[in-house]
């Protein structure tokens, strides 16, 4: 059994192998075996089960191992068909579970009509009878009241004054069952592994960028996980983040909100605490670091001097915050002057796609599109994003050809991530010819834009 | 404030199938398939 164990643990599989000694049963578990056997009334050990008897065996096998490693892979194969969480901690010298299932398996459940039962076994890792895992206690509850498809049970199970056992080496699992069908047959519904009683928030840290011009406020909602009988309240240290709601069970979900018109320019950090406490004790805290930052989203092509006749390369630098996806926009500029023009991602472009569009460079006008795969984001900070080449005409007339933004072919956009048009600003840049007069930084045309 | 256009073809498609792709994205994320955790019991009589 212990070599079955340990293969299941090795390839990450979710099965649990629970000893018990047959003369001493804990709790409904032996029950469950006897109400899945309908052979005659001699069985041989050892009685073996899953799922709450959803299959079973007895009596010595030719080979234990394929025996049973066949039983565990048919449940394997099965979705579970509740949602279960589960939580333990020591009360003196009992362990209490706390439960919630959510019920996803269609059918009202209810100990009147189906059995239905929540259990928790308790067990240690140790060396009792044949394998490393005795089952020291198997509380359980019937289900009472109906649970209507998509409702929510919650209980906390609790058991005997555990004596002469290792603290360290106990662990808990809660599952539910019920009996599928007309006859005394137990299934298991869903197992779940009980968790040190703690309070955590996901995700555990929260970072917004918002635009210098963007003044709505930004609101990230929180998972906060933890026992079902916690209630928790929340503070931030800092007056630009407020946690709505900032008090109730643990059920009501919190957001944090970013006040947009009280950021400085720049990084700032503030802290969320939640504290969290029981009517049976429990006292849990749990904090959340926020950071802020404010600045302008700002598509800037850049500038670069060369001789006459020949080439020149030019920059696109994104000043980003941290949530851009997809980049679009045009490039206008003098023909006569800037021919050929071929464009590239920059370093800073990371699995971008380039799209160029351009039909229209003979006329000086060329579209480009850089998105990055879905969900994907640029970090926040200057990114060189494109890299744009032209052959310079010999002995051109103005020193300094300007290289726009423009919305022709392709309009000026910034993505998110989460699929929103961004607002940004967009800094035009030039070509600087030397070689031929003294060559003089065009003014740059600043141009805010954006929803 | 200029109001947010989508750029002419092809770059519309290909922005519009970003933003959709990333609605998959979290859509799949959010169904991630439960497991089910399997519990083994033995009955059995110490030698």
């Amino acid at each position: 059994m212990d070599a079955l164990a340990a293969e299941y643990s090795n390839a990450g599989t979710q099965v649990l192998f629970l000893e018990q000694d047959v003369d001493l049963p804990k709790g409904k578990r032996q029950d469950r075996w006897w109400a899945s056997y309908t052979g005659s009334s001699t069985v041989y050990l050892p009685l073996v089960m899953v799922d709450s008897g959803h299959q079973i065996s007895n009596g010595s096998q030719a080979d234990f191992k394929a025996t049973y490693r066949r039983l565990v892979d048919a449940e394997l194969a099965r979705p579970p068909q509740v949602d279960l969480e589960a939580y333990t901690r020591q009360v003196g010298a009992r362990m209490r579970i706390y439960a919630r299932l959510k019920n996803t398996a269609g059918i009202t459940l209810s100990s009147a009509s189906n059995g239905a039962t929540l259990h928790a076994l308790v067990w240690e890792d140790k060396r009792v009878g044949v394998t490393g895992r005795i089952v020291r206690a198997a509380p359980w509850i019937a289900v009472s009241g109906e649970v209507a498809p998509d409702g929510e049970y919650t209980a906390t199970l609790e058991t005997p004054d555990l004596a002469g056992v290792s603290w360290s080496s106990l662990h808990a699992v809660a599952l539910a069952d019920y009996r599928p069908g007309s006859g005394t047959a137990y299934d298991m519904l869903q197992g779940a592994l009980a968790q040190p009683a703690a309070l955590a928030a996901e995700p555990t840290t929260v970072t917004v960028a918002i635009e210098a011009n963007d003044r709505g406020d930004r609101l990230v909602p929180l998972l906060l996980r933890g026992p079902f009988v916690l209630n928790f309240t929340a503070s931030a240290d800092v007056p630009w983040i407020t946690v709505s709601p900032d008090a109730g069970p643990i059920s009501a979900q919190p957001a944090v909100i970013v006040a947009a018109q009280r950021l400085s320019p720049g990084w700032q950090h503030g802290v969320v605490t939640f504290t969290a406490s029981s009517e049976d004790g429990m006292s849990l805290a749990q904090t959340v670091p926020v950071s802020a930052f404010s600045g302008p989203r700002v598509l800037r092509i850049g500038t670069t001097a060369t001789t006459a006749g020949s080439s020149a390369t030019l920059s696109v630098i994104l000043a980003a915050l941290g949530d851009e996806n997809a980049v679009a926009f045009s490039v206008a500029f003098d023909p006569t002057a800037l021919t050929n023009p071929f464009v590239a991602l920059g370093p800073d472009a990371g699995t971008a796609v380039l799209t160029t569009d351009a039909s229209q460079a003979a006329e000086g006008r060329l579209g480009l599109s850089l998105a990055l795969p879905a969900g994907q984001a640029l970090e926040q900070g200057d990114a060189q994003v494109l890299v744009i080449s032209f052959d310079t005409a010999p002995g051109a007339g103005s020193p300094a050809v300007a290289v726009r933004s423009s919305d022709f072919p392709v309009a000026r956009a910034i993505v998110g991530a989460d699929g929103d048009a961004l607002r940004a600003t967009y800094l035009d840049g030039a070509v600087l010819l030397t070689g031929g007069a003294a060559a003089r930084t065009p003014r740059r045309h600043l141009a805010p834009r954006g929803p | 404030m200029r109001a947010f256009r989508f750029p002419a073809l092809p770059m519309a498609a290909l922005l519009i199938a970003g933003a959709a792709a990333g609605q998959t994205a979290r859509v799949e994320h959010a169904d991630q398939t439960p497991v089910r955790l399997v519990v083994f019991e033995d009955f059995m009589r110490p030698t």
